[in-house]
């Protein structure tokens, strides 16, 4: 049985901003990660941590996506960024510590063109108590950073 | 001044009818910035929309979004922000009738570098505790 890959081996992120803390499935256009909502995070206060940390949650599990990774070969400088939000929605304020949040995100088409790649990610975050937050990412990936 | 380490704002302001302003600066050392990213720090996406959020409930007075949450739309991230720029977020009520709708952009010097539309939903008395 395959095994599935490290979170540390699919993104850049390290230290304090690495958020997510496993990966559960990755598929080349569908991703579901786990982490556990802890006191390091960025936009932690009292005990919680705000909603929209969901945000960053979701870009980290999309950055994982197989998908990405496989133009990534060709770039080994390149880095994944977020580009807009079609849309959000964060259906409460915050969230306790201790929470585990599921992180899913989907794919359907990515764009290739001659600076990366670009695509439209939908992305779920929720806890056992229900769904935290919907939200729709674009993303670009490129080969290079802009003025590097 | 900043009363959160993850939200450096500072000199929050209504100057006029609908208007909200603040400044802001990452710096180097933000928590931000740890380990996002080793090579090249580069201040996320999120941590605009933080200003962005306090910025709003801070003038209307509130300690936080409300518990029904809050809404996004037309986000555009148009530059990457890097560490010890000045930011000024300010955002604009889109309707008279509408007042938790701002649309809103975060400007460095005279640049726009991230611009899009925040929606808080009503604030009640009590805060969330879900989840």
């Amino acid at each position: 049985m395959k095994k599935t890959p490290r979170i540390e081996d699919l993104i850049p992120h390290r230290s304090g901003m690495k958020l997510i803390d496993r990966i559960i499935r990755l598929e080349d256009n569908l991703t579901l990660a786990a982490a556990v909502v802890s006191e390091r995070w960025p936009l932690f206060r009292d005990n919680r941590v705000s909603s929209l940390i969901a945000l960053e949650l979701a870009a980290q599990t999309a950055g994982a996506m197989k998908i990405w990774r496989r133009g990534e070969t060709k770039n080994q400088d390149g880095l994944g960024f977020l580009a807009g939000i079609k849309s959000a929605r964060f259906f409460q304020a915050d969230v306790a510590k201790g929470v585990e949040l599921l992180i899913e995100t989907a794919c359907p088409k990515i764009l290739e063109h001659h600076e990366g790649q670009y695509g439209v990610v939908s992305g779920r975050v929720r806890s056992s108590q229900g769904l935290l937050a919907e939200i729709s990412l674009q993303i670009i990936s490129l080969a290079r950073l802009p003025g590097s | 001044m900043s009363r959160d380490r993850w939200i450096p704002l500072d000199h929050a302001a209504a100057p006029g009818e609908g208007l909200l302003e603040a400044g802001a600066c990452f710096p180097a050392d933000s928590g931000w910035l740890d380990g996002h990213f080793p090579q090249k720090p580069i201040v996320p996406g999120v941590a605009l929309l933080a200003l962005v959020l306090e910025t709003a409930c801070r003038l209307l007075g509130r300690e936080g979004p409300p518990a029904g949450g809050f809404r996004l739309k037309k986000i555009k991230f148009k530059q990457l922000v890097l560490p010890d720029q000045n930011l000024r977020a300010r955002l604009v009520r889109l309707d008279a009738e509408s007042p938790l709708e701002f649309s809103f952009d975060i400007f460095r010097e005279t640049t726009s570098v991230c611009s899009g539309i925040i929606i808080l939903e009503q604030f009640s008395e009590a805060r969330g505790q879900a989840g």
